[in-house]
């Protein structure tokens, strides 16, 4: 095999596909990328079986045609620090190693045999749909930070995604925190699909969209696979097993109260006074003083640590509604969801001291992130 | 393609095609039995039968777990699962295997993230955690919900030579499916043919191997192995009636020195478990209470069918023309007692000291 590309498209390639390198591959092939000539250029693939495969294309000339397995680690390394000029990848088949080239610069490396790398799993794409990326980023972006990152419980790690006739809803939720989002989109459908996909491949697959993009994502659901075409990338997962939990039962009605201020106000405020916060997971107070209805106060944010110390600020808002507001929650779960919004205000919703806080985006009115409170006494 | 082959293991093997064929199959199960008796073999067979292709193919269209006249846990070894499991690389059956000395949460946390993914390929996502007992506490409990409640189509199977050292809540989740050592006859037709040996060397082979295929195996292409077990057989033939309790301790020290190193090298040179047994104080003193087991034998019955070390028969006839019964069988009772005192951390020197002098001494 020998090909040469730009570095542009070598680095763009490798950077692509590297995270679906096996960090504990069960095959050895499997903590490389394959690279294989092809019609369209140079396919390159990593997998590591279980949450994520990718496959992309780059544009190369073709010497000769081949396949073989480049480790991860070295060709990711080398790709990145090469000099700015033509690359040029030769395999040599009687010393199973490569030999990466450009300006000046000549590395040779081992290579892993080709005909161990499995092959990617595949699925019919006969009944693919398409979703814009903008819309299929935001989905990700506004829900993925709600999952699991570890948990037992499998399938919190995962996004729960709901394809109907004309919507898209993906909910994700570690238990103390739920996202939720339902877009419409035409998949012209007979019957609803809903899956489990894991967070982490839905946020690999997120990364790479672009939020102003025009191109449309081709999507394809297998009874244990799914599949996330953009341009020439494709994103391969293994669902989760199991059941979601009925989300929709912790929806609190009829909430008495809604607090609205500036998102980013808020977002620096609790940055601020978490500072005294013990660590992550400790939680802020939050109460508010003022007039109620229609009404402006002041939202008091405080964080208490007894051995360190104390922080607070007010912040200017209107509250719709009435009632008396005291309640505590974890800092980081408030300040996942404002980071992800993006319209300048927000509103809390507040039920009680033990109900979820709703926030809601004026901006976004599909999305809807619950946040439970912490209830044990401060 | 290798496909691990079960060797006299009927029982277990008919048991786990009635369960499969009749759709009862247990979502956990334990199989256990000594070294050698053939339980990754077992698992494996268990993993190829529930995920062939033609297998299940078979089932439906014969419609009935009554109509095969077919091997029991049969599969077909070409389609592309058989062929993948076979060859240790089918993306959803995996071993879990202890890192250093034990199995860790952290890869029993792991595995219970990849056991909640639907399969890749397979039918039946099977998961085999080999030398199970030597899972950490923390893994097993971390074990506990997911042997209980596999997700989806899944198959958890425990191996373990010492299944009491596991907490009860783990084996009581688990079928228990028990290997036990297979008659000398068996598996000396079967070493015979799978090795090519002459039938003395097959029947010397299993008798050593006590009945147990895995050992045959090993043992079969493993001449260090025979290397340090005629030390130690030449070592005791010298020391036994010798009458010298200077020349017993002298030979105590030396035979320990050797045994040693031998263990030292195996365990550098990546050596077989035999050797790593026969040449740790406790092998070689179980070897020598067979030594003595063969001479008591040999001079109450004049048997030689019975005998364990035939290919030292010469060696044992000579030798048990010279005392009484009695006194072999009594020291066949302190190679054993040695044995156990060493187990419970006896200091090895002094324990084969102690042996050698009655060796020598004839007490």
């Amino acid at each position: 095999m020998k090909v040469s590309c730009s570095k542009a498209a070598l680095v763009s390639g490798v950077q692509t596909v590297y995270k679906a390198v096996s960090a504990k591959p069960t095959i050895p092939a499997l903590s490389g990328v394959l690279v294989e000539t092809c019609p369209q250029g140079l396919r390159m693939v990593a997998y590591d079986l279980d949450e994520l495969g990718i496959e992309t294309f780059i544009p190369v000339t073709i010497g000769a045609e081949g396949s073989t397995v480049i480790p991860a680690k070295y060709f990711s390394d080398i790709s990145r620090k090469l000099p700015q000029a033509e690359v040029v990848l030769e395999f040599r088949e009687e010393t199973q190693s490569v030999t990466i080239s450009a300006g000046r610069a000549d590395f040779v490396v081992k290579t892993l045999p080709a005909n161990e790398f499995p092959a990617l799993p595949e699925i019919p794409e006969a009944s693919s749909w398409s979703i814009a990326e903008g819309e299929l980023k935001t989905m990700i972006r506004r829900t993925g930070p709600a999952a699991a990152v570890d948990d037992a419980r499998a399938f919190f790690k995962g996004i729960y995604t709901l394809f109907e006739k004309d919507s898209l809803t993906m909910v994700a939720t570690d238990s103390f925190r739920l996202a939720y989002r339902k877009s419409s989109a035409i998949f012209n459908m007979d019957e609803p699909i809903d899956i489990i996909i894991p967070a982490k491949a839905l946020l690999e697959v997120e990364r790479n969209l672009n939020e102003a993009g025009e191109r449309e994502v081709s999507v394809a659901v297998a009874e244990n696979h799914a599949m996330f075409r953009i341009g020439t990338t494709t994103y391969v997962t293994r669902l989760l097993e199991g059941q979601f939990p009925n989300y929709k039962q912790v929806f609190p009605q009829n909430i008495p109260a809604r607090i609205v201020c500036d998102r980013l106000q808020l977002l620096d405020c609790v940055d601020r006074v978490s500072l005294m916060c013990k660590d992550e997971l400790s939680a802020i107070r939050m109460s508010y003083t003022g007039d109620e209805g229609m009404a402006s106060g002041f939202l008091t944010i405080a964080a208490t640590t007894p051995e360190v110390g104390e922080g607070r600020e007010d912040i200017p808002v209107s509250m719709i509604g009435h009632a008396e507001v005291t309640v505590a929650m974890r800092a980081r779960y408030l300040r996942d969801v404002l980071r992800v919004l993006d319209g300048e205000e927000v509103c809390l919703g507040y039920t009680s001291f033990k109900h979820p806080i709703e926030v809601t985006d004026e901006t976004d009115p599909s999305y809807t992130y619950l946040l439970m409170p912490v209830t044990a006494p401060m | 393609m290798h496909i691990p082959e079960i060797v006299g293991q009927d029982e277990a093997v008919r048991l786990l095609d009635r369960e499969m064929a009749s759709g009862k199959m247990s979502h956990a199960y334990l199989m256990w039995g000594p070294r050698g008796s053939g339980k990754m073999a077992l698992a494996k067979r268990l993993a190829l039968a529930s995920n062939c292709m033609q297998s299940a193919a078979r089932a439906s269209a014969s419609g009935g777990p009554e109509s095969g006249q077919d091997l029991p846990l049969w599969f077909c070894g070409e389609c592309p699962n058989c062929e993948k499991i076979a060859k240790g690389i089918h993306p959803d059956v995996c071993v879990v295997a202890p890192e250093g000395d034990a199995i860790k949460i952290g890869q029993i946390r792991e595995m219970k993230w990849r056991i909640a993914l639907k399969p890749n390929e397979a039918s039946i996502k099977t998961w085999i955690i080999d030398e199970a007992d030597r899972m950490t506490e923390e893994a097993q409990n971390c074990l506990l919900k997911v042997l209980e409640e596999p997700p989806g189509d899944s198959l958890i199977i425990l191996l373990s030579e010492d299944p009491g050292m596991m907490l009860p809540t783990i084996s009581s989740r688990c079928h228990e499916v028990r290997l036990n050592a297979i008659g000398i006859e068996e598996l000396t037709k079967w070493a015979e043919a799978e090795f090519d040996l002459e039938p003395e060397r097959a029947k010397l082979l299993a008798t050593l191997s006590e009945g147990l295929p895995g050992r045959v195996a090993t043992l079969a292409g493993d001449d260090e192995y025979f290397k340090v077990r005629d030390r130690i057989i030449s070592t005791v033939r010298r020391v036994a009636l010798c009458e010298d309790g200077s020349e017993a301790l002298a030979a105590s020290e030396d035979l320990i020195d050797q045994l040693k190193k031998a263990y030292a090298q195996a365990v550098d040179g990546g050596g077989s478990p035999e050797v790593l047994e026969i040449s740790s104080p406790m092998g070689a003193c179980d070897l020598m209470a067979g030594w003595f087991r063969d001479l008591f034998i040999l001079s109450i019955t004049g048997d030689e069918s019975l005998i364990i070390n035939l290919d030292h028969i010469m060696d044992i006839r000579e030798d048990a023309a010279r005392g009484q019964p009695s006194l072999f069988s009594r020291w066949a009772v302190k190679a054993m007692q040695t044995a156990q005192a060493l187990r419970s951390s006896a200091n090895p020197r002094l324990a084969m000291d102690d042996l050698f002098l009655n060796l020598a001494l004839h007490e």
